[in-house]
């Protein structure tokens, strides 16, 4: 039921108390002359209230007494000392080594620029004078992982196994998608590609030493890859419908 | 001695907790979820700019720590459903009233709800943050806010029957 003049956005707005004093005063006089418009912001005063309830029953859950005496150690232990950021470590699931995995192709191509504490070693490449681009860089598997790979899945690639992270656009308009490939003798890469007209570049890739017991990564690391997403003005990751239609563009 | 930091943040643990539970559905992981965003924020307070409310930035951190951490999950588990609190374990059937039997619908429609509307009625309905604060900590304009909102409570509205 849309009105005239006034968006729901607007209506909702007023009843969520948002608007400007004169926009306000302005739907005031809407709702006076019109009582579909009064019913309408009235919905929306129902389902603040209903959400609102909703909330204080949620609210009564108690927080649980480990929870709060983990974050109290952490605050602790944080005053003791100086940050150390060896002791953040990035909440993820450990995986399988693979078995049969033959690197030669991507390991070769790829370019390990810097070393970095945790492990990692970090490669970039903004205008692909060197390294990352390889000829062989993205694979043909890889490049197809890219253009059809839904995030959250994985794909058996060159060998390796590809997981395709999340999809969102730059700054640029390109689409772009971060991704990790893992294999045994390359470790674990987290890795960013941008579809450019000539088709997926890869923009950075942080490689990780795989530890002994497959174990967790530094969140460093992850800290890393934030940084770089924000310079490159990455927005939000695409929602899957939204990710599935981007793709459906690349493919066309 | 806690400074004003860390009681405001201990302060902010229910509200995160309860953002972390709706975003992953599991109380094991929402408990590690919030120790790791509150890990990340004690190791940024530097990056903290005390002239706004601490909750917006605490529960932006929050998220993104849950799409790192989800996006690479290929497999989630079993989530449970975050309505089955104490409280609504407790309905017997005699003593359901009205307003309780809402409440479950209104967790049932929220739960029906697509992910990006549930996620700003959460932080908006729920947890009272304003439009602006609420495209903060998503990283999205303020007006997709509004309409992702009102998408939302419209829908709402309609499963429950208020019009």
């Amino acid at each position: 039921m849309k009105h005239q003049d006034w968006s729901d956005e607007t209506l909702m707005a007023y009843a969520d108390g948002e608007l400007d004093a004169p926009v306000a005063k302005e739907v005031e006089a809407a709702a006076r002359a019109d009582p579909r418009i009064a019913e309408r912001i009235a919905s929306f005063g129902k389902t603040r209230d209903l959400l609102k309830e909703a909330a204080r029953a949620r609210a009564s859950d108690p927080l649980p007494p480990q929870l709060e005496a983990k974050v109290r150690e952490t605050l602790r232990s944080a005053r003791a000392e100086a940050p150390d950021s060896s002791k953040v470590t990035a909440f993820r699931q450990s995986w399988e080594r693979g078995s049969n995995f033959r690197p030669t192709t991507i390991a070769a191509s790829i370019a390990l620029a810097a070393g970095l504490a945790g492990g990692f070693f970090v490669a970039q490449n903004r205008d692909g004078a060197d390294g990352l681009r390889g000829p062989a860089f993205p694979t043909p598997e890889i490049a197809g992982a890219l253009d059809t790979l839904a995030s959250g899945r994985t794909q058996d690639v060159d060998g390796g196994e590809f997981q395709a992270i999340a999809s969102f656009m730059n700054s640029d308009g390109e689409l772009c998608r971060e991704f990790e490939l893992q294999a045994p003798e390359l470790g674990r890469m987290v890795s960013v590609a941008c579809r450019s007209d000539t088709g997926w570049q890869q923009r950075l890739a942080l490689i990780e030493d795989v530890a002994p017991d497959g174990g967790y990564a530094p969140a460093s690391s992850l800290e890393m890859l934030d940084i770089y997403l924000g310079s490159i003005g990455a927005g939000a990751p695409l929602s899957s419908d939204d990710e599935a239609a981007a793709l459906r563009e690349v493919a066309r | 001695m806690e400074d004003s930091f860390e009681e405001h943040l201990i302060a902010a643990l229910p509200a995160l907790r309860r953002f972390a539970l709706s975003l992953c559905r599991r109380a094991d992981i929402a408990d590690d979820l919030v120790q790791t965003a509150v890990e990340r924020a004690v190791a940024h307070r530097d990056q903290y700019d005390p002239d706004m409310r601490l909750e917006p930035w605490l529960f932006r951190i929050l998220r993104n720590a849950w799409i790192d951490q989800s996006r690479r999950r290929a497999t989630r588990g079993t989530e449970i459903d975050v309505t089955v609190s104490p409280e609504a374990a407790t309905v017997d059937g005699t003593r359901v009233n009205e307003a309780r039997l809402m409440l479950r619908e209104t967790e049932e429609a929220l739960a029906a709800l697509p992910d990006d509307q549930r996620e700003v009625i959460l932080l908006v309905c729920f947890e009272e943050l304003s439009y602006a604060e609420a495209a903060e900590v998503l990283g999205i304009p303020k007006g997709t806010v509004m309409s992702r909102l009102s998408r939302g409570r419209v829908a709402l509205a309609e499963k429950l029957g208020i019009s």
